[in-house]
């Protein structure tokens, strides 16, 4: 096998849109209704990086849970990067991605992590105040996403798969 | 203890078929050799090979393939499943087992656990929302609650403010005019002075009148009166101003029963006199007249002029505030028929007009008896207070305004007494204990203290003599305290002198 190929985790506490951004990410399509994902889903996508080789990124869409239980622990073994998703009309889910996060450094030390704080269209509901967002900013590449639109979504993947590329697996 | 073979092997038989096993075994390449299993199961059609092969890849992404791998749940397709990955000679077999029913049953409990969790954040955000909109209210009801009463304090303050130099305008002009003779000029001047003290009056009742409607404060205080002394009474204080202008007045009373008509005679001056100052303001000759009429059940008052009218246009009109188009060219805040139209609809009441531009306005009122009285409201005492006898001629008057005790002194002195001035409340209570006068006149709204606490300190020190206050507040609560605080009658503000000397002379000591 030549083919270049990473495996990334998606990890934030339930329904913040984490199986949203893959199906708008791997299938460009988004559904209003929730439907929790049991264990993980595995999709991937090909992806052509800046210098132009070919990345098959492998996304696994853990569900959600505010803490990293003994089955997710398992199911991160191999991850080249992390992305964490927050609902941005639901503080505490931003608290629950860096819980997450924290969980996993042992197991993943120093893995390429992006911040992706879902639901932008529904800005006028936030919870998650501009300032918040600088703070986070300031230790982790940071996008505000929306599964919906489809906003900032392509750049967050493009960014973690440009990351991973550079990581051995 | 070890299980027989025989056991082990029905137990495997049972799992194998429970778990319908799909396995894919790989070359150390990673090439798919061979398929076993039902693909249909996991909804896996021709292209079985390649979806597993692709499975396998993504499943193994990062992983070593030399080692095992178990994943207990994943989602495939439709269904949950386990997964293993068995090295094999340098390739191995990803496995696929099915979970007990699917992974239904988990997935139900799980969206329901999370959609409660979900509906638990949306419920505490309402309540946060709500309440942070109530406090918002509130926020703006007191805002607004403030503004409402210090727009009450500021009519209140100018209308009682307004009272008092109206006293001493419209005394001095009483006391004036025994001393003009008639038809001079200075006669004429007199008439004017007095016509408009008594517009600059009833634009004072009626900002307060206003300024109370406002905050739905319009009380009503039926009593018995006397429908022909109300007439007097209106014709007092109307006549300088139609004498003034040369219009002939007359005002009628008349009942058709025996009993005394109960209604809220203070709320019916003030129609009167609103609308009788309407009609001698906009009338240039010819006459004004005023028709009450009471038959047991409803009184109607009926104010006639030959004023310059009211084009159709304007008649509905003339009834909102602060309207002035309806009679061109005229001054006046344009409260007066607003606030009478308020008032007979307080009382129940309808109002209506007829107007012939050039000839005449008619404005008929027809309001219905008010239940009785309250016994509390019957106690309150009246304008008229019942005679009282003095112990001697000497009156003291407490008032801070100096035109005012002038007023009351010279009027006193006329009228045979021996009064003496005070301008405040401690002093008052020395003087009454030294001097014990027979009357004491007390204002209500005295600089540092009220008059309703002299006179109860008055009485507390076991004076027994007359005490008499007057006040710009003419509602019945403020009559109801005087009562309470031991007063024997009270007069409202502005001063009717000559009334009040009417009834002054009526209590002179006996035979003296
Ligand atoms: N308006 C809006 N709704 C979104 C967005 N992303 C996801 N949703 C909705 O949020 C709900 C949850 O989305 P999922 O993608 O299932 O969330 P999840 O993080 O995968 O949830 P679990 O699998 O339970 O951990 C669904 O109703 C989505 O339609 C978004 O960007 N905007
Ligand atoms: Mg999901």
């Amino acid at each position: 096998m030549t083919e270049l190929a990473r495996k990334i985790c998606l990890l934030g506490d339930f329904a913040v849109g984490k199986t949203s951004l893959v199906s708008r990410f791997v299938r460009n399509t988004f559904s209003e209704k929730y439907l929790t994902t049991v264990g993980v889903k595995v999709d991937s996508r090909a992806l052509t990086l800046a210098d132009g080789r070919a990345l098959k990124l492998v996304v696994w869409d853990l569900a959600g849970k505010s803490e990293l239980d003994s089955m997710n622990r398992s199911y991160i073994r191999g991850a080249s990067g992390l992305m964490l998703v927050a609902d941005g009309t639901r503080e505490a889910s931003l608290r629950a991605a860096l819980y997450l996060w924290m969980q996993t450094q042992k197991q993943l030390p120093g893995v390429p992590v992006v911040m992706l704080v879902n639901k932008l269209d529904l800005v006028d509901r936030w919870e998650v105040s501009a300032a918040d967002l600088e703070r986070l900013q300031q230790s982790l590449p940071t996008f505000r996403t929306s599964a919906m639109s489809g906003e900032g979504v392509a750049e967050a993947f493009a960014l973690i798969g440009e990351r991973v590329a550079g990581v051995a697996p | 203890m070890s299980r027989p073979d025989a056991v082990s092997s029905s137990l495997s038989a049972y799992l194998v078929e429970r778990a319908r096993p799909l396995v894919a075994s790989f070359d150390r390449d990673g090439l798919i050799l061979a398929v076993d299993g039902e693909g249909a199961h996991y909804g896996l059609g021709a292209d079985a090979e390649a979806a597993l092969a692709g499975l396998a890849d993504e499943l193994l992404t990062g992983l070593p393939r030399t080692e095992p791998q178990f994943w207990p749940l994943i989602e495939f397709g439709q269904r949950a499943i386990s997964a293993w990955w068995v090295p094999d000679d340098g390739g191995g077999h990803l496995v696929l087992a099915d979970t007990h029913d699917g992974g239904r049953e988990l997935r139900e409990r799980q969206q329901a656990a999370n959609e409660l969790a979900l509906a638990g954040v949306e419920k505490s955000r309402t309540i946060r929302e709500l309440k942070k909109a109530r406090a918002e209210l509130e926020a703006r009801t007191k805002a607004l609650d403030e503004a409402q009463r210090f727009q009450r304090r500021l009519v209140d303050t100018l209308s009682h403010d307004l009272r008092t130099p109206l006293t001493s305008i419209m005394g001095y002009a009483g006391l004036l005019e025994p001393y003009l003779k008639d038809s001079t000029p200075l006669k004429r001047a007199l008439g004017a002075i007095q016509r408009n003290a008594m517009y600059l009056k009833s634009l004072a009742e009626n900002l307060l009148e206003m300024a109370g409607d406002a905050h739905g404060e319009l009380v009503l205080s039926p009593r018995q009166f006397d429908l022909a002394a109300l007439a007097v009474e209106i014709e007092d204080m109307i006549r300088p101003m139609t004498e003034g202008k040369g219009l002939a007045l007359t005002i009628a009373a008349q009942s058709g029963v025996d009993r005394l008509p109960c209604f809220d005679d203070i709320k019916l001056r003030q129609i009167l006199v609103n609308l009788l100052s309407n009609a001698v303001r906009y009338t240039r000759q010819g006459r004004i007249s005023a028709e009450l009429q009471y038959d047991g059940q409803r009184l109607s008052m009926v104010v006639a002029d030959t004023g310059i009218g009211i084009a159709p246009e304007y008649q509905q009109r003339v009834f909102e505030p602060l309207n002035r188009g309806a009679q061109q060219g005229k001054d006046g805040a344009g409260l007066g028929l607003w606030i009478v139209r308020q008032l007979v609809q307080r009382m129940g009441g309808e109002i209506s007009l007829q107007s012939v531009p050039g000839v005449g306005t008619r404005i008929a009122v027809s309001l219905p008896e008010a239940p009785a009285e309250s016994p509390l409201e019957r106690a309150a005492i009246a304008e008229e207070a019942p005679p009282v006898h003095l112990a001697n001629r000497r009156v003291l008057v407490v008032d801070d305004d100096p035109d005012i005790c002038q007023l009351l002194l010279w009027s006193l002195r006329e009228t045979g007494y021996e009064p003496e001035a005070l301008p405040d409340a401690d002093e008052a209570v020395e003087h009454v204990r030294s001097d014990a006068p027979g009357m004491v006149i007390v204002d209500v709204e005295l600089g540092t203290r009220s008059g309703l606490a002299l006179t109860q300190e008055l009485r507390l020190a076991g004076y027994k003599g007359t005490i008499v206050v007057f006040s710009g507040a003419v509602d019945t609560r403020i009559r109801q305290s005087a009562h309470r605080a031991g007063a024997d009658a009270f007069l409202p503000k502005p001063l009717d002198l000559k009334r009040m000397l009417e009834w002054l002379r009526s209590q002179l000591p006996q035979g003296s």
